[in-house]
């Protein structure tokens, strides 16, 4: 699903970098393993095509689950950049929006 | 017993054109209303405890601020990428004042704010920063957590939808 190298910001999390697949399949089977009550939904997507075999889409992601017995809920918004490679779309890059700063 | 036509008229209506119409009419305001002014929410999580309790619901009230400026203790709704998913939070700083936290109490422009609302608080410290112009700076009622756990801030004035009924 996603190309290879594919970029990852998450500033919050200090995470600025290109990704290769089996790295971001780890870190995904990871979070799986750590969170695995937790349910992955997304809201509010939209895409847009500012180019030809270039796709932008923004959505939110929300996060439900349990830690420890301790229901939690969260949402992150995503930029994610998508590309037409040999005929095939790929996920490109993912950007975490950090609209609020402390 | 027997109803008079009326109430049996009231309750059980003919199918007819007219009814259809209200019945239309009624239908299309309420999706107006309740996709564009008044949007009601399912509060999920704690960050605004105990003004907000998880689990209850609240409306988002679109219009508050079309004619009105945002202020300084004001409950707003914060959109993500639109309008199904909202942060709910409070207003504590407006653009052009300087927001700091020590020992979890609230410090705007040099003054510790006294904050009624907050019941649960850890001691937070967050350096001084002056809230840029066309921003707010919004945090939840529930300070119990640590502060790298809620999520507050900084946010464009674009983000607001609205305001929080009740």
């Amino acid at each position: 699903m996603c190309s290879d190298p594919c970029a990852v910001q998450f500033l919050s999390f200090s995470i600025d970098r290109d990704f290769d697949r089996k790295e971001l399949t780890d870190h995904i089977l990871m979070m799986k393993k750590t969170l695995p009550t937790t349910r992955f939904t997304f809201h509010d997507t939209s895409i847009a095509f500012p180019e030809e075999n270039r796709a932008a889409i923004t959505t939110t992601l929300r996060l439900t689950g349990k830690i420890a017995n301790d229901r939690f809920t969260d949402a992150y918004e995503f930029d994610i950049g998508a590309e037409k490679i040999e005929g095939k779309w790929l996920f490109s890059s993912f950007t975490v929006v950090e609209f609020m700063e402390q | 017993m027997k109803l008079s036509p009326s109430i049996k008229n009231f309750f059980l209506p003919s199918l007819n054109r007219s009814l259809l119409r209200r019945i239309l009419i009624t239908g299309l305001s309420c999706y107006l209303i309740f996709t564009y002014l008044l949007i009601p929410m399912r509060i999920q999580g704690r960050s605004m405890e105990p003004t907000y309790k998880d689990g209850s619901f609240a409306f988002c009230w679109r219009p508050k601020y079309l004619y009105a400026e945002v202020k300084r203790s004001d409950i707003v709704t914060v959109r993500l990428s639109g309008k199904n998913t909202m942060f709910l939070k409070r207003v504590i700083g407006l653009s052009g004042d300087t927001i700091e936290f020590k020992n979890g109490m609230l410090i705007r422009n040099g003054t510790e704010v006294q904050e009624p609302y907050v019941k649960y608080r850890n001691p937070w410290n967050l350096k001084p920063r002056t809230v840029e112009a066309g921003h707010v700076y919004v945090v939840g009622d529930n300070r119990g957590t640590s502060m790298s756990r809620h999520r507050f801030g900084h946010v464009n004035q674009n983000r607001i939808m609205g305001g929080v009924i009740p």
